[in-house]
């Protein structure tokens, strides 16, 4: 340490407190245990948020899928699935229980609510409040704590409880805003008229940010029909009126007119901004003269406003107003607004007046006229200058046209060289900075360029087929600049060549007469003759060229017209009309007997439906001697006695094959023709076979004994025997009844009655109600006289009434619906069957009276 | 018939893949689900369903890049139905360019997607 400097220098006065080691040590105890403490409970405390996270992930697997079920289930399912959703219900009601369960429950119902839309939303809605969830909500409104509050009043909105209205209202006036926000939007979301209470109540403010979340709710609304809101212009709170404003706007009610004119005189700057802007939309000239009255009075923003307003909606009557402003503002907006104003109004009334250099102008009047004459004159003084500024002037050839730059020192200076217009647009040459040395030739290929012939070809120098010109300034001294003008122009080499123009020439050279015509030129279009036209067409002297030409293009149709033949045997047969389609109508011969009818209208389809084929002939051939043999499965041809025909069908033995076709249709068996009357009853007989039942036996005894046809006696007996045997089987099926009433109904209810508790008992009689049947009626009446408790008889009780009273509606909406099924029906029978309506009378009548029966029986 | 139609489901939340799968399910097609973009991939090289339906928001990989992948790198033209959340029109169009054939916004509509994927199932048919 000897022979080095101190870095620091003793303080003998300073000296570290005499503190005893053992408190030291306590102390460094003290701290330790507290940061061990201190992590040891954050540990804990995130263990246990992780651990409760994770048994909610876990608990929510579990649920989803019995929230599914709920929000899935159908009223027409199975027994089966019915029994499975019970269950389901009750173990839900026991999962409740656990306040865990609820809060996961609703965070499901919460989650998915988002995530979900149509009626699978509804559902939730539902399952939300069966699970008595929404208790948990109400609950929650009631906390000191606003953050639970609020909460509450979320869930409640989420899920469109709709009940938790009047609760929630409460809250619009609270004091803790975030409360008071989030009621704001639940009072509009859960019902129409909440937006009604929300304007009128509200006595704090409403920030732009709620305002724009209200009208979004608003927006969203169902079958939202929104309130005149001119009606809250008139509130004592501004926030409102702004609102009222905006929404007026985004509604479009220009009903309101008075009002917001009156608005623009509110104190509040704002107001008056919104009230201007509102005008502006709705074009409210009758405004415009408060407009000008208040625009004394309003800031900046508001005066702007107002000359807006006054652009669209005023007219020159305020052009003294604008000016006035104009020339008394010295604001440079306001100034400029208006002045804007006046020039939209009318226009370029006020010109620029600002940075414009007037003497510019002059110099401009005086040096280069607008006149072709003065700027050659401009055109001839300017190489002056540049001489006088020792630049040697430069030969020029240029003579067609150009805006040509020059520049004098530094400063870029244009002169503009319009000579004749239709030239100038061609070039544009600039030289600005670009001075061209002494001697050196600028070099453009300005073959493009129409060729300009100066009158004195000598003076000025320019031969078609210079490829390269001279660009030089030009001197005033030299010759024949000053006939600039008098420059005549060719155009000779605008075209590309000269048989291009020719053709041009020979194109637009009109042609007399169409005979000169080439008519091969016309070989791509066709003609079209027909042949009497061709033979009446008078042959021109002049074009016999033509004619044979079109002779030799003629285009016959002949071929395509049907043949003449088919048209005639078409018209004598009477055929239908087969003028446009070309296919060669069938050939049938017309038969003569006159009781075949002769057109198919005249067919009577009846008959041919009731037609019967007897088999009494084809039995009789002989198989042996039918040569037909079906080679094909469609053959479906109900003579089966015709299997073994053998029909040739080869094209070589057409002739003869249809000959052995004629014989075998001589075996055919002859149609059988009956009167009407035996059609009506055979038919009565059909009708009775398919609807009737034992108390048509009277009327088929009748049939027996009237008619004189066998088969139909036979048919009538038939019937007859048969609804006879129906009354066994009426009594058979009575008998199975009875024996159904004494077996013990399996009821699903009943089964799950004995397992469960009070809670879950009173739900599933709830369930009874919503699809029980007779049965649940009768379990019902069983607990009222066996169950112990008091609560469960009571709930049975009301149950039961209200499900006798859904049963018995719902019979008599069946009841309704049969009657209405069934008149429609007998109206349409024809008169001749008017008894069947009668026959089903009496088969309504018996039923409605079976109905009553049984609903006595209920009773 | 869509009985038995293979649909994969690719879709991050849980809640609703569970939800869309028990409807569809019960819809009457055999669906496989799949939680993200990794699970998408593994599930497609192993096997190619009747129709797809994912969500664009996926973790890994996107449904985009779904699209792109099924299109382009297996080359099938198996339907793919995106379902996206609102105010993703961007996303949407990229997805139609790709060739995604349909969309469904969220809030999805598990009745409005089963007709959706039936007429995407009957247009693949035909």
């Amino acid at each position: 340490m000897i022979g080095k400097e101190l870095t620091y220098q003793n303080i003998l006065l300073i000296s570290a407190p005499k503190i005893h080691t053992d408190l030291l040590w306590d102390l460094t105890f003290l701290f330790v245990g507290l940061a061990m403490l201190y992590f040891i409970g954050i540990f804990f405390l995130r263990n246990t948020i992780s651990n409760k996270a994770a048994k909610v992930r876990q608990r929510k697997k579990e649920l989803s899928p019995m929230v599914n079920e709920f929000l899935f289930h159908q009223e027409d399912a199975d027994t089966k699935e019915k029994s499975n959703y019970l269950n389901l219900r009750i173990e839900i009601r026991e999962l409740l229980r656990v306040d865990l369960n609820r809060i996961v429950l609703s965070e499901i119902l919460l989650d998915l609510s988002r995530d979900v839309s149509g009626d699978t939303k509804k559902r939730l809605f539902k399952l939300y409040q069966d699970l008595d969830l929404d208790k948990d909500a109400f609950y929650k409104l009631k906390s000191w704590r606003w953050e639970v509050v609020s909460k509450g009043i979320l869930e409640l909105t989420q899920m469109q409880v709709t009940e938790s209205y009047s609760f929630i209202i409460k809250f619009i006036n609270d004091k803790r805003s975030t409360i008071r926000k989030q009621a704001e939007i639940a009072t509009v979301n859960l019902k129409h008229e909440g937006i009604n209470y929300f304007l009128d109540t509200t006595k704090y403010r409403i920030s732009e940010w709620q305002q724009l979340k209200l009208l979004n709710v608003i927006r969203n609304l169902e079958d939202y029909r929104p309130p005149r809101f001119k009606a809250w212009l008139t509130s004592k709170n501004k926030d409102v009126v702004l609102f009222a404003i905006r929404l007026i706007k985004f509604y479009n009610q220009n009903d309101a007119s008075s009002s917001l004119i009156e608005l623009l005189k509110h104190r509040n700057n704002q107001i008056k901004q919104e009230a201007i802007q509102c005008i502006k939309e709705f074009h409210i000239v009758e405004a415009l003269d408060t407009l000008k009255l208040v625009f004394q009075k309003g800031n900046m923003d508001v005066k702007i406003s107002i000359l807006d307003a006054i652009a669209i909606l005023g007219s020159t009557e305020e052009m003294e107003f604008l000016k006035h402003v104009e020339a008394k503002y010295s604001d440079f907006a306001i100034k400029g607004k208006a002045i804007s104003v006046i020039n939209r109004i009318v226009p370029e009334s006020i010109m620029p007046t600002e940075n414009i250099d007037n003497g510019l102008e002059h110099d401009w009047n005086k040096n280069v006229s607008t006149t072709v004459d003065d700027k050659k004159e401009a055109a001839i003084n300017k190489p002056k200058e540049i001489s006088g500024m020792g630049m040697d002037p430069i030969e020029s050839t240029e003579k067609e046209t150009g805006q040509v730059s020059l520049d004098q020192d530094t400063e870029a200076e244009t002169m503009e060289f319009h000579l004749e217009d239709e030239i100038a647009e061609n070039m544009e040459i600039t030289v600005d900075d670009h001075r061209i040395p002494e001697g050196e030739e600028l070099s453009v290929n300005l073959d493009f360029l129409p060729i300009v012939i100066a009158p004195k070809t000598g003076e000025v120098d320019i031969s078609p087929k210079q490829e390269n010109f001279k660009y030089r300034y030009v001197d005033d001294e030299e010759p024949g600049i000053e006939n600039i003008l008098q420059l005549g122009v060719d155009f000779e080499e605008i075209t590309a060549n000269g048989s291009f123009v020719g053709e041009i020439e020979l194109e637009t050279g009109e042609k007399d007469t169409w005979e000169d015509m080439d008519i091969s030129e016309l070989n791509f279009l066709p003609i079209v003759t027909s042949n009497v036209a061709e033979q009446d067409k008078p042959k021109k002297g002049n074009g016999s060229d033509l004619d044979t030409e079109i002779r030799n293009h003629i285009v016959h149709y002949e071929d395509v017209l049907p043949p003449k033949k088919l048209q005639q045997k078409s018209e004598e047969k009477n055929y239908l009309d087969t003028s446009d389609d070309k296919e060669a109508p069938l050939q049938i011969k017309k038969e003569q007997n006159p009781k075949r009818p002769n057109s198919i209208s005249e067919i009577n389809w009846e008959y041919i439906r009731d037609l019967k084929v007897e088999h009494d002939i084809l039995d009789a051939v002989p198989r042996e001697n039918l040569k037909y043999e079906p080679q094909h499965e469609y053959y479906d041809w109900p003579l089966d006695g015709l299997d073994s025909l053998n029909v040739n069908q080869t094209d070589d033995h057409e002739n003869e094959s249809f000959l052995e076709l004629e014989d075998f249709l001589k075996h055919l068996p002859k149609p059988k023709y009956y009167s009407n009357e035996i059609l009506s009853v055979l038919e009565l007989l059909d009708r009775i076979e398919e609807l009737g039942d034992q108390r048509e036996i009277p009327l088929l005894n009748d049939v027996m004994e009237q008619s004189k046809m066998d088969f139909i006696k036979e048919r009538a007996k038939e019937l007859i025997k048969r609804f006879s045997r129906k009354d066994d089987l009426y009594e058979v099926a009575w008998e199975l009844d009875a024996f159904q009433d004494n077996i013990v109904e399996y009821n699903i209810f009943e089964e799950l009655f004995t397992t469960c508790d009070m809670d879950s008992k009173i739900m599933l009689m709830k369930e009874m109600l919503v699809v029980g049947d007779e049965k649940e009626v009768r379990f019902l009446k069983k607990l009222l006289h066996e169950e112990p408790e008091q609560k469960i008889r009571t709930t049975a009780k009301k149950v039961l009434r209200q499900l006798e009273e859904r049963l018995l509606h719902e019979k008599r909406e069946c009841l309704k619906q049969a009657e209405s099924e069934i008149e429609p029906k007998t109206g349409t029978l024809p008169l001749e069957h008017a008894f069947l309506n009668e026959a089903q009378h009496k088969d309504h009548d018996n039923s409605k009276s079976s109905q009553i029966n049984s609903q006595k029986n209920i009773g | 018939m869509i009985e038995g139609k293979k649909l994969l489901l690719a879709e991050d939340d849980n809640l609703l893949a569970s939800l869309l799968r028990y409807r569809l399910e019960k819809g009457g097609y055999e669906v496989s689900l799949s939680k993200d973009g990794k699970e998408v991939k593994e599930y497609l090289t192993y096997e190619i369903p009747d129709i797809i339906v994912s969500d664009i928001m996926m973790p890994y990989f996107s449904g985009i890049e779904l699209i792109d992948f099924v299109r382009n790198e297996l080359g099938s033209k198996t339907p793919i139905i995106i379902i996206s959340s609102a105010g993703n029109e961007e996303n949407v169009l990229t997805a139609f360019e790709l060739g995604a054939n349909d969309f469904i916004s969220k809030p999805v509509s598990p009745s409005e997607l089963i007709v959706r994927v039936k007429r995407e199932l009957n247009n693949a048919k035909i």
